[in-house]
């Protein structure tokens, strides 16, 4: 009998030492007494960074947690008796599990966009066909593209890139577009500090990334595609790199696709190093080979895009859905999560949390369970807020902990999905030095086009380092209200949400901005300017 | 097209902004320049529309005008973020005679805990277009964000400066420095020589912004008297 060894080598698990692992597993195996020879695999994230490096015997399903290069002789020679005790997970009630869906920190979880990461070898494609590899871009092929376009429509997929845009407006507003050239951009400059959900779809599955692409391509009409990865992400870069020469080798890309009659090639291109290039536009920009900076909208790039023909711009984790849909349906698809969100969610949860890690969780579960049931709660302390939505997005508070997660709830509370970063705060954190952390990095990352937002951001952060040195006085609020309220005239999406952080942390935690500027001190004690001698 | 309850009539192609400034209403902006394609970038032009039943808040300059629209330029939002903007205005141009005056005429006062920057530029792109499309791109934007400013290459005064003034000329808050003496031009760091006409003795350009688009044998004349000599040529040729 066959097995795999499945050992996680993302890039928390190789940093310790997860490389060694597979290597020792490999020279273990090789010993003349061992009755099974096993296959070992180099795959993406398995999710519960915490107890890396993870390794997993399939099929038997056994997984193993914070395993060390020395366990490897234990592991080749567990094959074919008991699974090795000490390695397992222990759950709550002290009970050791062997699978992964005993493990309560996926009990929750549901992994539709993550289905294939970690248990594939990301940079064989035969591994991701035997998976229902291509199958929904075989569907997509077999029909017309207005009934790819109704069954995205069925299954009420939105944009995984932030403001959540329902993906099918997109897509039939370019298949609708007048012109013969059209093009489809993958997103893929993941720039939140503290996310990496793209990164690791693109590490650990990148042909799912590049089905939904050539799918998407096939629905509007376009025969080029472009790959827009961060410039980082090295490792993405060479698999997806891969990932194309293998597709073009097996007749998914390129000149007639499966004998359909549809030709469509794509490339990468790297990335200019600006958390602006995320913005649609300024990523349009940034591919023509101009300064990454936000056009004005309308035209929308459906219309008027990428060298002024209609584009699609789509992100990673989007497009990571689209084949999913295709092969099982749009209806199937539409079960999951709440009627105004459908689908899963991939959160990247950071912070003081006790499980971090990779998580896909069903929309509409509420930040408490994610963070209490999945994350395990707050490592040291209490409980202070948790952002959602990248530095652009806002500060939840406990009182809003039963809140769901989906688009429309989000944005209501202030904060808004964003990408998918999740960094809880504990009591330890003062807010008002968070939110002049995230303002710095956000005016560092404007591109500095229009005035509210260069600006805006340039006076907001003066007055909040103002506050946390305790110069500052109770007028100066009024008028960081006004500048977040005049962020909303900005050019970009960027622009009007540069002012999230600040505009939560005053509704939320207006008290603690109050104390050090009437009583001059950090209740946090964390401003330096107002420690106690 | 109605403004604050004023008809007016919108043409193919027309930005609120356009439609606006021909019927004679006044909408601020000081990025905006009818004859060319501009950033949007100074956001003071922020009116409010209504589409779909509810209101939106748009920039006139970039929106299109239709026939159906409702424009409104003097909610208390937009007042709240035009007061702002100038706010932001005098922080980067402090003092400056153009936005005082927009900041008398909307009744603003200069927030004086806002931070003043040692500059007197909004950043519009205007003079950075300008040399762009009509002369030899030798001013642009360095620096990224809140660092940005207007200069030439490296900071040094620019090879391909022909100190035509362009940028001088459309700056909308008129803050972009020349020097002229009676024989020359300081401008961008760079000094140039100025040329007279030799048939009417009118101060022209400088010598090299002449000689860009003359050739280097062709009389010093100024616009009207090289008419006059082109003409006179023709005639004795027939």
């Amino acid at each position: 009998m066959s097995k795999d060894i499945l050992v996680c080598c993302d890039i928390m698990c190789l940093s310790k030492g997860a490389e060694e692992i597979a290597d020792n597993l490999i020279s273990a195996s090789k010993d003349k007494n061992v009755n099974i020879k096993p296959l070992v695999k180099k795959v993406g994230c398995q999710g519960l960074c915490a107890k890396g490096p993870m390794v997993t015997i399939m099929p038997d399903n056994i997984t193993y947690y914070q395993v060390q290069p020395e366990d490897a002789e234990d592991i080749i020679a567990s094959l074919d008796r008991e699974p090795v005790e000490r390695l397992l997970h222990v759950n709550s009630d002290g009970k050791a599990v062997c699978t992964m869906q005993e493990n309560e920190y996926y009990f929750m979880q549901k992994r539709i966009v993550l289905r294939n990461v970690g248990l594939i070898d990301p940079s064989v494609i035969d591994d991701y066909i035997n998976q229902n590899g291509y199958k929904g871009l075989k569907k997509a092929l077999s029909i017309k593209q207005k009934q790819v376009i109704k069954e995205i429509e069925i299954s009420g997929l939105r944009g995984r890139s932030g403001t959540g845009f329902p993906v099918k407006v997109k897509w039939q507003g370019c298949y609708e577009a007048i012109g013969k050239t059209k093009y489809v951009i993958c997103n893929g400059d993941e720039g939140d500090p503290g996310a990496f959900m793209d990164r690791s779809i693109m590490d650990g599955d990148p042909h799912s990334v590049l089905e939904g692409l050539i799918i998407a391509a096939y629905a509007v009409g376009a025969n080029k595609g472009f790959l827009y990865i961060r410039d980082e992400y090295n490792t993405s870069i060479d698999r997806v790199q891969a990932a194309i020469e293998d597709a073009r080798a097996k007749g998914f890309l390129g000149q007639n696709i499966l004998g359909s009659g549809f030709d469509f090639d794509c490339e990468i291109v790297r990335a200019a190093r600006a958390y602006v290039c995320g913005e649609e536009t300024a990523l349009i920009e940034s591919i023509e080979g101009k300064t990454g900076m936000p056009r004005k909208k309308p035209p929308f790039p459906t219309n008027k895009g990428l060298w002024d023909k209609p584009t699609i711009v789509n992100n990673v984790e989007t497009l990571a859905n689209v084949p999913y849909i295709l092969a099982k349906g749009g209806a199937e698809f539409a079960k999951i999560g709440v009627k105004s969100s459908t689908g899963t969610k991939v959160f990247s949860l950071v912070g003081k949390v006790k499980n971090p890690g990779l998580v896909e969780v069903p929309m509409g579960i509420t930040l408490r369970q994610l963070i209490f049931d999945i994350g395990g709660g707050i490592k040291n302390g209490k409980f202070k807020c948790v952002q959602t939505g990248g530095p652009s997005g806002g500060f939840i508070p406990a009182k809003h902990l039963d809140l769901p997660i989906d688009f429309d709830a989000l944005k209501a509370s202030g904060s808004m999905m964003g990408s998918g970063g999740m960094i809880v705060m504990d009591d330890s954190t003062c807010m008002v030095e968070l939110a002049r952390y995230f303002l710095s990095f956000l005016a560092e990352e404007s591109c500095g086009k229009c005035t509210p937002c260069r600006e805006g951001l340039r006076c907001m952060l003066d007055i909040l380092q103002r506050i946390t040195k305790g110069e500052a006085e109770i007028e100066d609020l009024v008028i960081l209200e006004d500048l977040a309220y005049a962020s909303q005239a900005s050019l970009c999406v960027l622009g009007a949400t540069t002012a999230n952080p600040v505009m939560t942390t005053l509704k939320y935690f207006r008290d603690e901005f109050e104390a050090h500027i009437k009583n001059k001190e950090c209740p946090a004690g964390v401003c330096e300017a107002l420690a106690n001698e | 097209m109605r403004i604050d309850g004023q008809k007016v009539q919108v043409l193919y192609g027309d930005s609120i902004m356009d439609a606006a400034r021909r019927a004679k209403i006044f909408i601020p902006g000081l990025c905006y320049n009818e004859a060319m394609e501009h950033d949007h970038a100074c956001r003071l032009c922020m009116v409010e529309v209504k589409e779909g039943g509810r209101d939106i808040l748009v920039a006139a300059c970039a929106y299109e005008a239709r026939a159906d629209l409702e424009v409104t330029t003097t909610s208390e939002k937009v007042k709240r973020i035009r007061k702002t903007i100038l706010q932001l205005m005098y922080t980067q141009a402090p003092e400056n005679k153009v936005i005082m005056e927009l900041m008398d005429r909307y009744d603003v006062k200069p927030e004086k805990r806002l931070p003043v920057k040692d500059s007197q530029c909004i950043l519009c792109g205007l003079c950075i277009k300008n040399c762009q499309y009509f002369v030899n791109s030798s001013i642009s934007i360095t620096n990224r964000g809140v660092y940005k400013k207007v200069d030439t290459p490296y900071g040094e005064p620019a090879e391909d400066c022909v100190g035509c003034a362009t940028c001088a000329l459309t700056c909308p808050i008129e803050t972009i420095e020349f020097k002229d003496t009676d024989t020359e031009r300081e401008i961008w760091n760079k000094h140039f020589q100025l040329l007279y006409c030799e048939a009417c003795g009118k101060k022209i350009t400088t010598k090299e912004n002449y000689y860009s688009g003359n050739d280097q044998e062709a009389p010093v004349l100024c616009h009207k008297c090289s008419e006059r000599y082109r003409l006179a040529k023709d005639v004795k040729k027939t």
